[in-house]
């Protein structure tokens, strides 16, 4: 079986959210960043100081993202690329 | 409920401390859509003309759009409207603060305060529960501590705050209102605010905004993050910010500098936003839901400033509390915006207000002494960053100068009102409307004063109009202004737009099908812009604000550029005059600049400005 996960580096994230909104679709019958399964957590002026998966998120999209069949949605909206899907990669056994 | 809404507005009696929800009807939604539409019109019908802008009676207005909280890209705005103190007339002031977002999902597309409170209050919006909470603990303090003390407070780091500061609190003219590090920075609304004895707004909503279509806004948001990568026009606003356009307008010969005395500085490199990245920025970030990330945060490491830190500044502060003050000090700059942001002083009309001074100063018009023994002149910033805190204070020379520029000139005299730049009563924003024509009509006809967006700067390059010649100004500027009001419906970015090449309609008309399913096409959008004109100008014109209003500060008409590209260049009264003929005929206006009767009938407004 393969190895399938998202990774987050905060360094690359600009804060912009749309990973919690997108995701925050997945669960609820419309937008709200509160209900996200990934959270940015950033300071006041808007710098992103981490990134965390909560609510049970298996980071591995097994059924729980639906818009998009090849990569979780939150990853999926990264325009900065700090969320990203690896499959079966060194990365991840390292 | 129409998706992308909520449906309802909450009113709120600061005086009476009693709040209530009301529906928004269907056809005001439909016709005006969100942002600057709603706000403008909740405005018309609750100021009274000829009320004071610091009476209870001035109402405060927040707002957001259909598409903000939604997966739209570039759309992270919320908007704030009251009579303006500056202006007299009407105001939006538009901002990436994030509040709006937790007020549509707490139930509101708007929020509209009336009345004053009797001592110092925060306004806080838990979901349908609204309660009025004590602020006499925050009094004095800055627009950052105020936020903080209160999210804690809340118990929940996804609430939002919008606050003031000391200036908000003083009645600066020119008072801005925070959220995060974002800023109300135009019209002085944080005046307004202050003048209600209202500290801050928190919101908290648990409730989902939701969209007629949201797989296709995935798509949607998918597609325009492909564009976003391969854009040339995002890559340099995303590596520089708008710190970019220090040197070009400074090839422009367009850089105002010592109180639009001139158009270029020597040493303008010093502020471009290739030194601001390679020695100041520290981490480049986004506002909320845009793929564009612009907002630069820096840092000041050493020197007299050093130890300070930013976010921006923006081209803007870079202009009006830079060269406008006759420096290339970009840690002073830094330095400035970031005391700008923690007093909730509005950053262009402070600059500005700052370098009208120096030049009554090198005039000889205003002694050190008239300026508390400040040496004030072109190129001390040091005096620049004294002057900002006896400002938000309003203490000694600060409290004329709070006043603003026209209010300053009128009670100064002495032909300082030559070089008092100003429109409608407010101070200019950075972009020389000398070297860019596009401006000197933006500024003459925008509603709420001078300000670069209503025409874009950017019109110069991408349009197909001969600037030397007046036909053709005045319908060009009708056509950006109404693209303007409509961004600022949905609310938009009028900055990270520049990834779709200027052409934003076809990607409009999908967002707003997508979220609210409203049936729209170009020319259903381009009206609603039409009517968003008219109703802000049927404000001003109960207001007094007429042809006479829509006018540029003599320095632009009488003098001309002394150097640069555009030396020789200035904006004479006839051609202002043949631009306005043409803008007014284009918008259905009078040649006093009044909306007709039948073009209220035109764009449907009868019944919206009777209901």
């Amino acid at each position: 079986m393969s190895v399938r996960r998202v990774v987050a580096n905060v360094a690359s994230c600009t804060g912009c959210g749309l990973c919690m909104i997108g995701c925050s679709a997945e669960h609820v019958a419309g937008f709200n960043a509160r209900y996200s399964w990934v959270k940015v957590d950033s300071d006041l002026m808007g710098v992103p100081a981490g990134i965390r998966f909560t609510h049970g998120c298996d980071r591995a999209h097994s059924s729980q993202c639906v818009f998009l069949t090849e990569v979780p949605s939150c990853v999926a909206l990264c325009e900065p690329r700090a969320l990203r899907y690896l499959v079966d990669t060194e990365e991840l056994a390292s | 409920m129409t998706p992308g809404y909520s449906g309802m507005m909450l009113e709120v009696d600061l005086g009476q401390r009693r709040a209530e929800g009301r529906p928004i009807d269907e056809d005001v939604r439909r016709s005006l859509l969100g942002g600057n539409g709603l706000g403008a019109w909740a405005l018309y019908h609750t100021l009274a003309p000829g009320v004071d802008a610091f009476s209870p009676e001035n109402p405060l207005i927040f707002c957001t759009g259909p598409l903000s909280g939604t997966l739209a890209p570039i759309t992270p705005k919320m908007c704030a409207f009251a009579k303006s103190p500056l202006t007299g007339g009407y105001m939006d002031s538009i901002s990436s603060a994030q509040l709006g977002t937790e007020l549509k999902c707490a139930g509101y597309d708007l929020l509209l305060i009336r009345g004053a409170a009797e001592t110092p209050t925060y306004l806080r919006i838990d979901d349908d529960r609204v309660s009025f909470e004590d602020a006499r603990s925050l009094c004095g303090s800055s627009t950052f501590e105020a936020q903080e003390t209160i999210r804690a407070a809340m118990g929940d780091a996804s609430a939002r705050v919008l606050a003031i500061g000391p200036a908000g609190e003083n009645r600066v003219r020119y008072a801005a209102i925070l959220g995060e590090h974002r800023a109300f920075g135009g019209g002085g609304l944080g005046a307004v605010m202050g003048s209600k004895r209202l500290k801050a707004i928190v919101a908290r909503g648990t409730g989902v905004v939701s969209a007629h279509d949201r797989e296709g806004l995935f798509n949607c948001a998918r597609r325009f993050m492909a564009r976003v990568r391969q854009s040339r026009a995002a890559t340099v606003l995303t590596s520089f910010g708008t710190p970019v356009h220090t040197m070009i307008l400074q090839k422009l010969g367009g850089l105002p500098t010592r109180n639009f005395q001139t158009g270029v500085i020597a040493g303008a490199e010093k502020l471009s936003g290739e030194v601001m990245r390679e020695t100041y920025t520290k981490k480049v970030i986004a506002c909320p839901s845009c793929m564009t990330p612009c907002g630069m945060v820096t840092e000041v490491r050493e020197g007299e400033y050093g130890g300070t830190s930013t976010l921006g500044p923006e081209f803007q502060a870079i202009a009006t509390l830079g060269s406008l003050l006759g420096h290339d000090r970009l840690d002073a700059v830094i330095a400035l915006d970031r005391l700008c942001d923690e007093l909730g002083v509005g950053q262009c009309s402070v600059g500005n207000v700052i370098a009208f001074a120096m030049e009554c100063r090198e005039r000889g018009l205003l002694s050190r002494t008239d300026l508390d023994g400040l040496d004030l002149h072109f190129g001390n910033h040091q005096a620049a960053f004294e002057l900002v805190g006896k400002i938000a204070r309003r203490e000694g020379i600060g409290d004329l100068l709070a006043e603003g520029v026209k209010k300053a000139s009128e009670q100064l005299g002495r032909g300082t009102e030559d070089f008092a730049c100003e429109v409608k009563g407010m101070e200019m924003t950075g972009f020389e409307p000398r070297s860019l024509k596009s401006q000197a009509i933006g500024f003459a006809i925008s509603n709420r004063g001078p300000i670069h967006n209503e025409v874009r700067p950017l019109a110069e390059f991408f349009s197909a109009v001969d600037w030397n010649r007046p036909e053709g100004v005045g319908r060009l500027a009708k056509t950006l202004s109404d693209w303007t009001a409509l961004a600022n419906c949905l609310v938009w970015c009028l900055s990270a737009e520049r990834v779709l090449d200027f052409k934003p309609w076809p990607v409009m008309v999908e967002l707003v099908r997508l979220v609210t399913g409203y049936d729209v096409d170009e020319a259903s959008l381009v009206t609603v812009g039409e009517r968003v004109q008219t109703i802000e100008r049927l404000i001003n014109v109960r207001e007094g604000l007429t042809r006479s209003a829509d006018r540029l500060p003599k320095r632009f008409v009488r003098e001309a550029l002394p150097e640069g590209m555009k030396k020789g260049v200035r904006v004479p009264q006839e051609t202002l005059d043949a631009w306005l003929d043409e803008y007014y005929t284009a918008r259905g206006w009078n040649d006093n600049g009044i909306p007709t009767s039948e073009t209220v009938d035109r764009l449907g407004l009868r019944a919206l400005l009777e209901a």
